[in-house]
């Protein structure tokens, strides 16, 4: 964690609203960008990416920062709201088996503004589970550390290079299926 | 592999819209949260009730104990005086019996001092017989006794 950033949380915890303010404009296109990816649709990205830093900026007091970076603490309140909103969707339906990212109703004229080979690749790692695509975002489109990607979905460093080979394996094939 | 990571690296190209950003932005720094001054008063508040809970059952207890003690206490003073009205009665009784002896004793010796040994001597018991005039029992005192028992 930056040096800069654990003052502004700090600030922030304090009830500084502007030193929140410059952890939003930090985090908000990666947590947006990961929201969207896993709801496929524009809108609800909006409405749940705003609800997760409504409840960052609610409960910062509560973030203690003892080895997890902030990063992941958002990613991990990101996470959770998806699965809610998806289990509002389809309360009877596993979250496992539930395709999080519904790739057959991304419309990337409107939705993901994306070359065509990108939009394949969308749609593939909308195919992967729950928890690869999770990892798959976190690791290689947000670049967060494994160890960050760990702390946010409470996992191991190990489990979560194990969950990351297997989906660039699924990936892999998904893409070659494509084509 | 690398292909694909390079790939996925394209996705980054996605970005929130700029007035749906500011919008947010704006609505969550102008929300309510709570401040941690309002907080410490909340805090210092349920620290007050605590102290003031806890003072409260130490103060119950202790009376409590008090209430109990001098219930114990005073049990034991009433068996205390008891005890100790029974023993002064046995003292009163025991003083009563001596002084009654004492008296009667007293009068004794005075009658003895006065007449003497009189009761001993022969004398006067040969005059005491004579004086009761008793006579000889009939002859046929046997034979009235017998009849009386038969």
């Amino acid at each position: 964690m930056l040096e800069d950033e654990r003052n502004l949380i700090i600030r922030a915890k304090g009830g500084e609203a502007e030193a929140f303010g410059l952890l939003y404009d930090e985090y908000l296109p990666k947590i947006y960008r990961f929201v969207l990816l896993k709801t496929g649709h524009r809108e609800e990205a909006e409405d749940l990416t705003h609800q997760v830093f409504l409840q960052a900026w609610r409960n910062i007091r509560n973030y203690d920062d003892r080895g997890y970076p902030f990063s992941s603490w958002l990613y991990r309140i990101a996470k959770n709201l998806v699965v809610d909103y998806y289990r509002r969707l389809r309360p009877n339906v596993s979250l496992e088996d539930c395709r999080v990212f519904p790739a057959d109703e991304v419309d990337p004229e409107t939705d993901l503004d994306l070359s065509r080979e990108t939009e394949k690749l969308a749609r593939a790692v909308g195919k992967l589970r729950d928890t690869e695509q999770t990892v798959v975002i976190m690791r290689f489109v947000d670049e967060l550390s494994i160890k960050e990607t760990a702390a946010a979905i409470e996992k191991s460093e190990g489990a979560v290079k194990l969950i990351q080979h297997r989906a660039i394996q699924k990936l892999k094939k998904l893409m070659t299926e494509e084509k | 592999m690398k292909q694909i990571e390079s790939q996925l690296k394209n996705l980054r190209k996605i970005r929130p819209d700029k007035g749906f950003a500011l919008m947010c932005r704006e609505d969550l720094l102008s929300s309510t949260v709570v401040k941690p001054g309002i907080d410490l008063w909340r805090n210092l508040g349920l620290s007050l009730s605590l102290a003031l809970t806890a003072m409260l059952v130490v103060f119950v207890a202790q009376n409590a104990a008090v209430s109990s003690y001098s219930i114990a206490s005073l049990e034991k003073f009433e068996e205390e005086t008891t005890l100790s009205r029974d023993q002064i009665n046995i003292t009163l009784a025991e003083i009563n019996y001596h002084s009654d002896l004492a008296s009667k004793t007293s009068m004794a010796l005075s009658e003895a001092a006065a007449e003497g040994p009189s009761h001993l001597n022969q004398n006067l018991l040969m005059k005491e017989a004579e004086s009761l005039k008793i006579d000889s029992a009939p002859d046929n005192v046997d034979i009235l006794l017998d009849q009386v028992i038969l």
